[in-house]
């Protein structure tokens, strides 16, 4: 007899949680989000390195900003250098797909030092980033009314998080 | 596999050091309660840990965090034997009552946690607050071991967050260093600390087949189930804020001084981990006051009250944002700044609350936010209202969930940069366990579960607070 009680509140527990998710909403979270994270599991256990990780959650944001760090690198830049970030609207313009992290992030992604055209430091950098032929380019500041002109630029076209 | 295991040691140790703050206040609990509380105190007593070693100036190595630690979990079990008879007495009355019918919602509830669990682990922090913030900071402590490092040689015009509380940070300093490169993990603990708290303080009142279901509803709330694997501060400050005022309420009633103390250290944690929680504990105590001169509590022990209550806030409040902030931190911050400055012109504050209905809690935009919470509470609600006379613990939540309801706007009165998109949206996650406590404590879902009782062969409960 307990048994049977038991079952029963086995059924009706099913068909409420059931009558719970088939609501729009709770639906729509469960298929979107829950179901689709497991989809996601099934292959995220097989690739646990780090790098592939970062990739696939910050996307093209670390993916440039680790771009222009390696370049730097290779350029063997001194760890005290300035680095000038044109706005993500720059970057749109031209059609690439970047979203600039803002110069605590671009740290913590790559260890290096940026700033963006609004700050009233900027005249300090000592590179800038801009696009060359549809190509992320690195150049050193050649003077300081160049570099003024990439600042008057870069706030011309807005700069926002 | 590795990884597993030392979650389990880190965990233990929490348990530990938590089931320590639980033995020195005396509190005595249902397993149930008392096991993921004692987590949960642990990680909130790992979380000054580091903070402390850098008040001090003692390098953050991983040797100085983990010997601190062991330290404080051996000094916070100073009662040993007390201590280990409260965990004698924990597995002794640990009996898990398992039923056919628990099954749908174990697996049910199983299945959310650990997808959660998964995400928590595997991807790297997110939120712009947190990268921009605590999470650089903490990156760089592991590299330079010092808080105050070369982050604060970055341009940080941008953000603020290098000012939050250093709850944050020193957690992600404890589980990279424990070998979680991401760190992070520890919100899985206190997310499914949380859930097993809030099923057995539900138990106490109603049956475990609702008490399932209310969880499940609970889980299922899409921006805080967001949060329970995306590492921010109003998660875990929702938590803390709810355990306060669970023993305030339960100070209330029984008047041990013990609850109140506990309360005090919880709403403390809170304020420690979202520093404008402090502004809420400033409303509790008034509450607190309205309470005992409703009873006749003499002045002199009702000042008392108030006095453990807010001062531990207060004072982790000072540590963690004008001591280090101001004596410590390599840049200005200016928190009076950020005050509103027509306080008395009360636009604004009637702005908030007319927008936080309109825009988070009321719309379609609050649907996809909370899913239908917010609509299934009110309907128990309304329910209870015309069917039975409410009682006084579920108004007591009533109170609780008030506070935050007509809080939040105050506070974005107040703090003007505490914006309803953001700030709001996610403060508003310390409404929905009131709400739920409110449910379980409503004469509707008593009466069902009592014929639920009742048709198993079952006595129904008697109602009792947690001991």
């Amino acid at each position: 007899m307990k048994m049977k009680k038991q079952l029963i509140l086995f059924v009706f527990n099913i068909l409420l949680i059931t009558v719970f998710f088939i609501l729009p909403q709770n639906r729509k979270w469960l298929n979107e989000k829950v179901f689709v994270y497991l989809k996601e599991f099934k292959k995220q256990k097989e690739d646990l390195d780090l790098e592939h990780r970062k990739i696939e959650r910050w996307r093209t944001d670390y993916i440039y900003s680790k771009a222009i760090s390696d370049s730097l690198k290779k350029k063997s830049i001194k760890a005290a250098s300035l680095v000038l970030l044109p706005p993500t609207n720059y970057f749109k313009h031209y059609g690439v797909d970047f979203h600039v992290p803002e110069p605590a992030v671009f740290y913590y992604y790559t260890g290096v030092r940026t700033i963006w055209a609004n700050s009233g430091k900027a005249a300090n950098a000592t590179w800038r980033v801009g696009v060359k032929n549809g190509k992320i380019a690195i150049d050193t500041v050649v003077n300081s009314k160049d570099l003024q002109d990439s600042i008057t630029l870069f706030k011309k076209m807005g700069v926002s998080l | 596999m590795s990884s597993i295991f030392t979650i389990l040691i880190l965990t233990f140790l929490q348990f530990f050091t938590g089931s320590g703050v639980l033995s020195l206040c005396g509190i005595r609990l249902k397993p149930g309660l008392f096991l993921p509380l004692a987590i949960l105190l642990g990680i909130a007593v790992f979380s000054i840990i580091p903070f402390l070693l850098q008040l001090f100036f003692i390098p953050l190595t991983a040797a100085n965090i983990f010997i601190s630690l062991l330290l404080t979990s051996a000094a916070l079990n100073c009662r040993f034997r007390r201590s280990i008879q409260q965990i004698k007495f924990l597995f002794r009355n640990a009996h898990f009552g398992f039923k056919l019918y628990h099954i749908p919602f174990l697996i049910v509830i199983s299945f959310i946690v650990f997808i959660s669990a998964w995400r928590c682990y595997y991807f790297p922090p997110t939120p712009r607050d947190l990268t921009s913030g605590p999470e650089v900071i903490a990156e760089y402590t592991v590299k330079e071991k010092n808080m105050i490092n070369s982050v604060f040689t970055v341009n940080l015009e941008t953000t603020n967050n290098q000012f939050k509380p250093p709850f944050i940070t020193s957690l992600q300093i404890i589980y990279k260093y424990a070998g979680f490169p991401f760190g992070q993990i520890w919100l899985s603990a206190v997310f499914i600390s949380f859930l097993i708290f809030l099923y057995h303080a539900l138990l106490l009142r109603i049956h475990s087949l609702v008490a399932g279901l209310l969880i499940i509803f609970f889980v299922a709330i899409p921006e805080m189930y967001a949060y329970s694997f995306m590492v921010l501060f109003d998660y875990s400050n929702a938590v803390f804020f709810f355990l306060s005022i669970y023993f305030l309420f339960d100070y209330l009633k029984t008047r041990e001084k013990n609850k109140i103390v506990l309360a005090g250290i919880l709403m403390a944690i809170a304020t420690y981990i979202r520093s404008e929680t402090l502004i809420f504990a400033g409303l509790v105590m008034f509450f607190l006051l309205w309470d005992g001169m409703k009873k006749k509590i003499r002045l002199p022990n009702l000042f008392m009250s108030c006095a453990l209550f807010l001062l531990p806030s207060g004072l982790l409040y000072l540590l963690s944002i004008k001591i280090y902030i101001d004596f410590y931190l390599p840049a200005f911050y200016n928190i009076e700044s950020q005050l509103n400055p027509h306080l008395f012109d009360f636009n604004l504050l009637f702005k908030r609350f007319k927008d936080m209905n309109s825009k988070l809690l009321f719309s379609h935009y609050g649907i996809q936010l909370y899913a239908y919470f917010i609509f299934i509470f009110l309907l128990i609600f309304i329910l209870d209202k015309i069917w039975s006379r409410s009682n006084k613990q579920s108004k007591n939540w009533l109170y609780a969930l008030l506070l935050v309801y007509f809080g939040y706007p105050l506070i974005g009165h107040l703090l003007p940069l505490l914006d309803i998109d953001n700030s709001t949206k996610r403060g508003l996650f310390k409404i929905f366990p009131f709400m739920l406590l409110y449910m379980a404590s409503s004469s509707v879902l008593i009466k069902l579960s009592n014929r639920i009782k009742k048709w198993e062969g079952k006595m129904p409960a008697p109602q009792f607070n947690g001991e």
